[in-house]
């Protein structure tokens, strides 16, 4: 008689579908002897146990990471976005050729308003970004995550820098420079980058100041933009 | 009021912050249990529940409903662990074994039952198995967990491996086979 190899009794101990399996261990006395020695020892790790948690332990992990979250923000897509800014740049170039001075420069403050507030969106949902890699911890941050969200901000990025060099704007140009090469990094960044990686651009943001950077241009930007 | 997982899910992804609550409220202790199992360590547990949610709220998004809330929190909670072990065991390569005064839950747990027997044994038990499972592949051990402790059909673990059905299985094998190899000369012993 052909007894059971090892893996068919962990099958049977585990119930998976090998009733050929179940029934050989009930008629042979030596493979149910040893399906009886695996249970033994399997059923045994079950006892080992595991320090338990509190009723309330569901109320305390809440306190914890409430904090923690943010509100889910319905993200402006790169694709909302990008026809919104190609027609300001559009209504820009094409007010200077059509309109008359007075229209043309109402439609400017237009667009100057609206670009502004595109800008500080942008900065704002950046900052967000950049606060959660300073306080990642670097062993267990979640790149996958951060990189679509990265390459989100990219594509608004390029656009949003070369509109304010376009307006002569440098030092908000430079920010958004300094910001992009951030977001090409992480949206570029490999599924098994190491931690150190991680640790070393953190370094760099904090050296940098990036995250104040970007406060202050998003909120001058902001201010800006209500004047206007 | 109280949700069901489904619909605290769907109003958590719209912002209510009330529904996510209700969500690791009800889950949390499950989730620590699963991070104990996997990472071996309380505190590691401890932040691996809070890990899980964070990821678990960034990505509502993704979650459709196709599988249970609970199955799909339980993946993001793996995944948090094998991230975890996976820096540690970067870390520790460089290093012969544990550290001085470092020592696995399963050398130091006790039984949850009062009676001493029962007790004694539950520490010999974990005594033998903690060495055992330290060797295991951290595929290996996920999948011993998730089948033996969590009582994951095979299907599910390969979800959450991202692997075949049939690596699946044969994790499970190879683990329960591994531990047996490690265990049955003490096991054999103490019976």
């Amino acid at each position: 008689m052909k007894h059971l190899t090892e893996e068919e009794l962990i099958e049977v101990y585990y119930r998976e579908p090998a009733e050929q399996a179940a029934r050989h261990a009930e008629e042979c006395a030596e493979c149910a002897r040893r399906l009886a020695e695996l249970r033994s020892m399997l059923d045994a790790f079950r006892e080992v146990a595991v320090p338990e948690r509190a009723e309330s332990y569901g109320t305390e992990v809440w306190s914890q990471l409430a904090p923690r979250l943010e509100r889910p923000r319905q993200r402006m897509r790169f694709w909302l976005l990008a026809p919104a800014l190609a027609a300001m740049l559009a209504i820009a170039f094409g007010a200077g050729v059509w309109l008359e001075h007075d229209r043309a420069a109402a439609r400017e403050r237009t667009r100057e308003r609206v670009l502004l507030m595109a800008m500080s969106d942008h900065l704002e949902r950046s900052e967000i970004m950049l606060t959660e890699l300073l306080h990642a911890d670097p062993a267990s941050f979640d790149i996958a995550g951060e990189r679509e969200r990265a390459r989100d901000l990219l594509s608004e990025n390029r656009l949003l820098r070369q509109s304010a060099l376009q307006l002569g704007n440098r030092p908000q140009a430079a920010v958004l420079d300094d910001l992009e090469r951030v977001l090409v990094s992480l949206a570029n960044a490999p599924e098994n980058r190491s931690a150190d990686e991680t640790k070393m651009l953190q370094e760099r943001v904090e050296d940098g100041r990036l995250l104040w950077k970007v406060r202050i241009t998003s909120t001058n930007a902001r201010e800006r933009g209500q004047k206007l | 009021m109280e949700w069901s997982d489904q619909a605290a899910a769907e109003a958590a992804r719209n912002g209510n912050s009330l529904a996510f609550r209700a969500l690791v409220e009800r889950h949390s202790r499950g989730v620590f249990r699963l991070a104990f199992r996997m990472c071996g360590d309380e505190q590691d547990a401890e932040d691996m529940v809070q890990e899980t949610f964070l990821r678990a709220y960034r990505q509502l998004r993704q979650f459709d409903g196709r599988s249970a809330f609970g199955t799909w929190l339980h993946r993001i909670c793996v995944n948090c662990c094998l991230d975890l072990l996976r820096s540690k065991k970067s870390r520790r390569e460089s290093k012969p074994a544990l550290e001085e005064g470092e020592r696995h839950w399963l050398d130091t747990v006790a039984a949850p039952a009062p009676n001493p027997e029962r007790l004694a044994e539950s520490s010999q038990i974990a005594a033998m198995l903690a060495p055992a499972l330290r060797e295991l592949s951290d595929m290996e051990r996920t999948a011993f967990v998730l089948r033996h402790y969590e009582g994951c059909e095979i299907a599910e673990i390969a979800r959450t491996l991202g692997v075949q059905h049939n690596a699946a299985k044969h994790s499970v094998f190879r683990a329960v086979q591994k531990l047996r190899r490690a265990l049955e000369p003490v096991w054999g012993a103490a019976r």
